[in-house]
């Protein structure tokens, strides 16, 4: 008995450890693949920025109702702000929202995305599953008969 | 007609559904007590225990299962569990080991919905306390609806995940991830 609960601990260590080293070296290897490009971020900004500026002055000329008039007001400068790039160079706005949930090219994400969504959901199910299984013997005493009491007791 | 009318639609005919169906398994469940409880005798007490027992299960398949889990929890946890990629705020490698955890709303979740999440974890922990000190007879009743509950829950999430997967389109509900702090707005 104690030989078989030991050999179960020792091979649920061996699987968090080799799951673990997994996690970590799949991590690691995103995070030198992924190119974040702060300064490209920045350079854009600019760029932005300085078209943004040009187009005003062309457009300080053109009636208030032209259809081309610039939207300065627009997210897609908030977007390339350098202060919502995340890591791997997701914007805030991508990580909150469902495009977060985008398939990536890179197959090391791809696998860990799917590994990640099978195991926390899955994982949900399991503790569930156990939740279960250690309830179901006592709300089946009545089926099977080892809760016999007295009418005065079911009363 | 509007796509939100025809979506109203769907959802009110679908909730007419479950209503149906709901009320059918009610009534499979009651008369299937009736017949074990007068044909096979398996409980030859009191048959207004035995109902309380079907009635147990009923309410916990309806509340726990359907309105809790169904409705609520299980698209949470399966959108979390979608949001769950490396490169993203909430791929960390401590996300992905204790990703149930995550998946629950117990880790990296908006301060309201960790309220929540711990508060209902150690809310039906005390629960759990509490039944465990009632007699036996109370306690395999609230257990039986307890088991219910928790089945229809694991079945949905299944059922949630795999219907998220074939149509390629997440839960569409609030996956509850932290603000990624203050971004000027020019």
């Amino acid at each position: 008995m104690s030989r078989r609960l030991i050999e179960s601990q020792t091979t649920t260590l061996t699987l968090l450890a080799l799951f673990l080293l997994v996690t970590i070296t799949f991590t690691s290897a995103e995070g030198f693949s992924i190119r974040t490009f702060p300064r490209q971020q920045q350079r854009n900004t600019q760029n932005l920025y300085l078209f943004n500026r040009r187009r005003l002055q062309t457009l300080t000329i053109m009636s208030p109702s032209s259809p081309s008039r610039l939207d300065t007001s627009s997210s897609s400068s908030n977007n390339l702000h350098p202060m919502s790039v995340l890591r791997g160079g997701a914007t805030s706005a991508a990580a909150t929202s469902s495009s977060d949930l985008a398939e990536s090219k890179c197959p090391v994400s791809k696998t860990m995305a799917i590994f990640g969504t099978f195991w926390g959901s899955l994982g949900v199910v399991y503790i569930l599953a156990k939740a279960i299984k250690r309830v179901l013997p006592i709300a089946l005493e009545p089926f099977t008969g080892s809760l016999i009491l007295s009418p005065l007791q079911w009363v | 007609m509007g796509v939100s009318t025809l979506t109203q639609i769907v959802l009110d005919d679908t909730r007419t559904k479950l209503r149906e169906v709901f009320l059918g398994m009610y009534i499979l469940i009651l008369s299937f007590c009736f017949v074990v409880d007068t044909e096979y005798s398996i409980l030859p007490q009191s048959l207004i225990v035995f109902r309380g027992y079907a009635l147990s299960c009923a309410f916990f398949a309806y509340a726990e299962g359907y309105k809790g889990f169904q409705l609520k929890f299980s698209p949470l946890v399966v959108k979390r569990s979608l949001s769950l990629v490396i490169g993203s705020r909430q791929g960390t490698v401590l996300n992905y080991i204790l990703a149930p955890l995550y998946s629950m709303g117990l880790i990296h979740a908006t301060k309201k919905r960790m309220i929540i999440s711990w508060s209902v974890t150690l809310g039906v922990a005390g629960i759990v306390v509490l039944v465990k000190r009632l007699n036996p007879i109370a306690r395999c009743i609230i257990d039986a609806g307890v088991v219910v509950g928790l089945t229809w829950g694991s079945l949905s999430i299944v059922a949630i995940l795999i219907q998220s997967i074939l149509t390629g389109r997440p839960p569409a509900v609030d996956a509850c991830l932290p603000e990624t702090g203050p971004i000027k707005k020019d």
